[in-house]
């Protein structure tokens, strides 16, 4: 395959010689980038179980699974506006997601800047170089997005509506990268590089929240899909929509669109804008890319040192409600390790802050339920019990912190603990739980409270109370039965090598079992008010008896 | 022990021929009356702050400078603007009879870098890096594997050079690229810290590269905190101070000045770090 594009790209070459880059050099930059992508992991799909890099080909399949499944919007033909702008969206998103979560690393390396630019290469084939690779990948994924259509197209439209599928994925292709390679080098020009790298890691974390989001969300919706493709008229807000340009090109095509100005400016913007911004980058960003990048890597140290002392802030609410918690000595230094790595390490932060974003999601999952067949929302909503979904999901958020928390690409440091004198490393669980109870668990909570008593009124009051202990329970009964794990003390990659599976079903049993006791107390008089004390008490029993774990009992995988 | 004489012999005279005709065209555009390799005049870097303070200096032809300085100092900003890596600078630098900001290309095709931190691409073997290295100067692809294999050989590597790097200690990994700075012959070198993280068979033997490679008239800019290095093997040290020049002239020149004794008393009283012996007893103090 590797073999091929290179030999593509030969048939370039005359464009690349002509905007003066050195295509010998540029081949050969591409070459090994290949061959280090190659071997290492795609940055969605993750790693596979046995901890080996998951195939580039592998995760191909997987999009074009993805893809094929979208592109039965197509047989809804009643509009090509609409299905194929729906088609267009799913890929154009996917596509600057896939170049935010696995490029971000390659557009902002700056090993090419130690490794390559010392040689005698110009910046600007260096730049050409990364472009090139990147919209090379960028292409087969998109391709594997696109299959499904491809052939839906061909069968269902002809071969001329087809062949513009296939130009319009060069166009989406080129405008996705080059509006993201526009968004990066536009921050970038008015940021330093620790603000552009926490952008993109908060980037990285909408776009899972939204990947993940849209498959529990999309079938619900699904029903109202129908009437939604009755739209066959271009509309104004249509030529501000990228994907609407080259759905209207389909819908221009098959004469279900009137030929008129905004149509047609829609088409001209749609061929146009890649090509401009690809100008418009090559003139004016690349110098000053590279240049900046190079500043970048030499200023990163003092801002590193910065951000350090704002962590230690003796005056920050963290540290007056952890006086809350009558924290022992070692549970301080686990509860301090654990709250200055939620808030610097982005590794940490992509792994967790998803969990948060769900909230959002199941909170539109839960309208959208009730929606679907009743009018009166709020009155519907009043009357169930679905503010328990809610309360319970924040328990499943705890329990992901906790568990990430155990995971550190720095596990090595882990010596600390083995070193020193410590005679109950269960304190240092026990530290590093409050430490999420308190920076992760207690701000979602808020707001679940929050929604919870606009939308079901104050009579949940108490409910929120004893939820609030049966999250806590949730992650100790988790970690007493079967994550005993000291915090940061695991490589990253084990995460993926246990047993998911048999760990998921176990939390989700503890959260169906105390979610259902709290069910059955509502339904008792008085049987919450009776569920707090006694779920209280069970909270501090467990919470003990992690406090007092010895060396032996310690999970060390 | 490493084969120190056929590894010298190696790099000075197995080098010449597999120049492109790229780079020999290159190297003729280099003015043939050269007496400085290296001219800074008024260096400056500024960041948030002042990172160098007008510098002037000159480097002679077949030269070694040995350059040093605390940590922080300024050294590594230096060499990255003498290889054309900062182009954003203040004052004049000359490398080779060319100015730094216009022709960094040219420069860099007759320079040799070896940085600070052992960047390389990790997931490649040694010889595919290497050949990549080759390929970027323009060189022949088969004479470049063959020389690179005698290097590898040379530097004890010979058995490690189809494994991947992310399995390499520091110290192979800085043999690597020590050899990709050499591997297009440079007429001119820029080391920094080039011994980090090497066993000291490694340093000897690179220690006596350098020598041999100053005897064939190659010019070399070494950074180091290694001082007995430094003074054995410069013809003249630079001390570098919170961004200005404190010292320049050989060893004897300054020695006779400050009176020191060795380099590393001199480096000790010109950058006021003297109070080594204090700080040890406030140290023992503070964890009593």
């Amino acid at each position: 395959m590797q073999k091929f594009i290179l030999l593509l790209l030969d048939q370039l070459s005359f464009l690349y010689k002509k905007s003066d880059i050195d295509y010998e050099q540029l081949r050969s930059i591409v070459k090994i980038k290949f061959e280090i992508n190659s071997r290492k992991a795609s940055g969605m799909l993750g790693q596979s179980a046995s901890g080996k890099p998951t195939s580039f080909t592998f995760a191909l399949v997987i999009y074009a699974v993805f893809g094929l499944v979208t592109a039965f919007v197509l047989f809804l033909q009643n509009s090509a506006l609409i299905s194929y702008g729906i088609l267009y969206s799913y890929i154009l998103v996917f596509t600057i997601m896939v170049l935010i979560t696995d490029f971000s690393s390659v557009l902002l390396d700056t090993s090419d800047n130690t490794i390559v630019l010392p040689k005698p290469v110009s910046s600007k084939t260096v730049f050409a170089a990364r472009n090139t690779f990147i919209i090379v990948y960028i292409a087969q994924i998109v391709l594997a997005l696109s299959a499904g259509g491809i052939i839906i197209t061909f069968i269902l439209f002809g071969g001329l509506a087809g062949l513009l599928f296939l130009t319009s994925l060069i166009l989406i292709t080129l405008l996705a990268t080059n509006l993201t390679f526009a968004l990066y080098l536009g921050v970038m020009s008015f940021t330093s590089e620790e603000t552009m790298k926490n952008a993109i890691n908060y980037m990285q974390i909408a776009m899972t929240v939204l990947f993940m989001g849209s498959y529990q969300l999309l079938p619900r919706l699904i029903d109202n899909l129908e009437n939604f493709t009755q739209q066959l008229n271009f509309e104004t807000w249509m030529i501000f929509i990228p994907p609407f340009w080259y759905a209207t090109m389909q819908g221009l095509l098959q004469h279900q669109i009137e030929i008129a100005v905004l149509p047609l400016l829609s088409v001209v913007l749609g061929i146009v804008m890649p090509f401009g911004l690809m100008v418009g980058i090559q003139k004016f960003f690349i110098p000053f890319f590279n240049n900046k990048l190079q500043d970048l890597a030499i200023q990163n140290k003092e801002e590193k040192s910065k951000k350090t002392q704002t962590v230690h802030s003796a005056f920050s609410p963290s540290f007056v409600l952890k006086k809350l918690f009558q924290l022992k000595p070692l549970e301080q230094a686990a509860y301090v390790l654990t709250v200055q790595s939620l808030k610097a390490d982005r590794k940490l932060k992509l792994r967790i802050y998803p969990a948060l974003g769900y909230i959002v999601v199941f909170i539109i999952i839960i309208f959208v339920s009730v929606n679907k067949n009743n009018e009166n929302l709020f009155v519907d909503l009043h009357a169930t019990h679905h503010y328990l979904w809610l309360i319970y999901f924040c328990g499943f958020l705890l329990n992901t912190a906790q568990f990430e928390t155990s995971y550190s690409e720095n596990f090595k440091a882990r010596w600390i603990y083995e070193s020193s004198v410590i005679q109950h490393p269960g304190q240092l669980i026990s530290g590093s739980l409050k430490a999420n109870q308190m920076y992760f668990m207690v701000p979602a909570y808020v707001l679940v409270s929050i929604g919870v008593l606009f939308f079901w009124g104050p009579s949940t009051a108490d409910d929120l109370v004893l939820g609030f202990f049966n999250c806590s329970l949730i992650t100790l009964i988790n970690v007493w039965l079967n994550q005993r794990l000291l915090p940061f003390s695991l490589p990253e990659d084990a995460r993926m090598s246990g047993n998911n599976f048999a760990r998921g079903l176990l939390i989700m049993v503890i959260i169906a079992a105390l979610c259902g006791l709290h069910y059955l107390a509502i339904l008792v008089p008085y049987g919450v008010s009776v569920a707090i004390v006694i779920f209280f008490a069970s909270y501090w029993f467990v919470l003990n008896k992690i406090q007092h774990l010895g060396w032996k009992q310690i999970t060390t995988q | 022990m490493y084969p120190i004489r056929e590894s010298v012999t190696a790099i000075k005279n197995k080098t010449d021929f597999c120049h492109s005709k790229k780079t020999d065209y290159l190297t003729a555009l280099i003015p043939l009356k050269m007496t400085a390799a290296i001219e800074v005049q008024q260096l400056s870097k500024r960041y948030q702050e002042k990172i160098l303070h007008e510098l002037n200096f000159s480097v002679s032809e077949g030269e070694i400078i040995g350059y040093i300085g605390p940590n922080g100092a300024g050294k590594s900003t230096t060499i990255k603007i003498l290889t054309g890596l900062i182009p954003d600078f203040e004052g004049d630098a000359i490398v080779a009879g060319m100015d730094v900001r216009q022709h960094a290309i040219e420069i860099k095709r007759i320079i040799g870098y070896i940085p600070e931190n052992a960047a390389l691409y990790d997931v490649l073997t040694p010889l595919e890096f290497l050949e990549f290295v080759g390929h970027l100067y323009g060189l022949e692809k088969d004479k470049t594997i063959l020389k690179a294999n005698e290097l590898l050989k040379l530097f004890g590597l010979e058995t490690s050079r189809n494994d991947r790097m992310n399995t390499f200690s520091k110290g192979m990994r800085q043999k690597v690229l020590l050899i990709s700075g050499l591997l297009h012959n440079p007429k001119i070198l820029f080391l920094d810290e080039p011994l980090s993280g090497l066993d000291a068979n490694a340093v000897i033997l690179v220690k006596e590269v350098l020598q041999q490679l100053k005897l064939a008239g190659k010019t070399i800019f070494y950074s180091s905190h290694i001082m007995d290095v430094v003074e054995k093997i410069s013809d003249r040290i630079m001390i570098i101070n919170q961004g200005k020049l404190i010292a320049n002239g050989t060893f004897a020149e300054l020695n006779e000045q400050a009176q020191s004794g060795s380099l590393e008393q001199l480096f000790t009283n010109l950058t006021g770090t003297g109070e080594h012996k204090e700080k040890a007893m406030q140290l023992i103090d503070i964890i009593k």
